[in-house]
Order: C-alpha cells, then structure tokens, then sequence
C-alpha cells in the first residue's frame, strides 16, 4: 500500500493526509480509507495544524464541553467525514494564506 | 474584581492560551480551564452567564466565538450574530463558528442545557396551596 505513495513520499516538507482516521478502516475497510480520493499530499505545516484540531476538543466543531474532534467526527459517515475533513483543510490553509 | 469578573477573565485567558497552545496536553488543560470558568458562571444563573456576553466585543475572534457558542441557548439572538459575523472569515475560527450554528441547529449542542422541569412539582404546590 505504501508503494502506492512514493511519488508523494518522495515531496519535502509534506505528509500525507487521510480525511478519515486509524478507526474507520475496521468501519468502512481499508481499501475505501485508503483510496486515493481520501487521501491528499499537504505541507506539513498544514498537517500539524489539521492534526491538532482533530486531537482536541472544539465545542464550536462538536457542540459538546468534552469531546475531541476525533471522538465526535467518528460517529459520522464516511461521505460526512469526507466533507468535514475537506472543510478543516481547506480552514487550515485559510489561516496559513491569511 | 468579582468572583464573576474573575471567571470571565479566565475563560476568556482560557481561550486565548487554548488557542495558542503548541501540545495536545498543554490545549488539554486550557479547555478544562474554559469550561470550568463556563461552570463557574452557571452557578450564578443568568447572572453569571449575561457578564459572559461582555466577551462578544473581544478583540479575538476565536473568544469571541468561544463565548457565544457556550451562550446560544442563553441568548440566542445575540450569540447568532456573532458566529454568524465571524463565520464569514476564513480560516479554521470561521469554520468552527459556522460548524456551531450547525450543530444548534442539529440539536448536537450540550454546552450548556436548559434546566429540567421536575414533573409534578407545580401540582404538589397547587395541592399545598389548597389545604
């Protein structure tokens, strides 16, 4: 699977991105996390930022005075997860271009 | 300064350390601290809660946020319009602010909930009343 990435690997200064997390591969099976529309190449700068947001609470994300992103947005589907992690990339570079 | 002026100025020292926090742990702590000083205030009743929607006019748009997020049940209205004001920026503030509105309207939003009416209790008192 990894082999798949090697053009990507091969970029300085930047990750790999899955818009769904670890978890979902038992929910939703590898091949569909995997799957190149879920994953996207992006600065690691970026990466950080959208890693931190996932990693801890946001009550204007998840209503809620406890839950981690990543706790919250699990509970969704595969399409709403997919939307919401293009929704956080795309306000993490928001604030990188500010 | 008053107990009240203390926990708003917490919350809103909260949000702004929780905002620039480097490590999950460090943001971590910041929250709980935030929403302790959110807990803290609700022991006032609306008190507590009308001294928070000084934080509406704060320079920082993520206190800004943080405050009427956590006062969209008490003031709908006003707290509305704020997310509504900053949700038009960009950014990852913007998305949390709109994502708010959305969860309000989902019914996702449990920050801070309205009182339950215990059953029973006003008949029981009409009951007292009448011997």
């Amino acid at each position: 699977m990894l082999s798949d990435f090697g053009a990507a690997q091969s970029l300085r200064n930047s990750a790999r991105h899955m818009l769904q997390t670890g978890n979902n591969v038992r929910r939703f099976g590898p091949k569909r996390v995997h799957h190149f529309d879920n994953v996207i190449q992006i600065e690691t700068e970026v990466h950080h930022r959208v890693h931190s947001v996932y990693e801890n609470p946001d009550v204007g994300l998840t209503g809620s005075p406890t839950m981690r992103v990543r706790e919250w947005v699990q509970t969704k589907s595969f399409e709403y997860q997919h939307q919401f992690g293009i929704n956080v990339l795309r306000g993490a570079y928001g604030e990188f271009t500010e | 300064m008053t107990k009240i002026e203390d926990l708003v100025m917490s919350f809103a020292e909260g949000v702004r350390a929780f905002e620039t926090a480097s490590r999950v742990r460090d943001a971590t702590r910041e929250h709980t601290q935030i929403v302790e000083a959110f807990k803290g205030l609700t022991q006032y009743g609306d008190e507590g809660r009308d001294a928070l929607m000084a934080l509406f006019e704060d320079p920082s748009p993520k206190v800004r946020s943080y405050a009427a997020t956590f006062l969209l049940r008490h003031c709908n209205d006003e707290a509305t319009r704020v997310l509504k004001d900053i949700a038009k920026g960009e950014g990852l503030v913007a998305f949390s602010a709109g994502q708010a509105l959305e969860r309000w309207k989902e019914g996702e939003w449990s920050l801070d909930p309205a009182p339950k009416k215990r059953p029973g209790l006003s008949k029981s008192r009409k009951g007292a009343k009448a011997k």
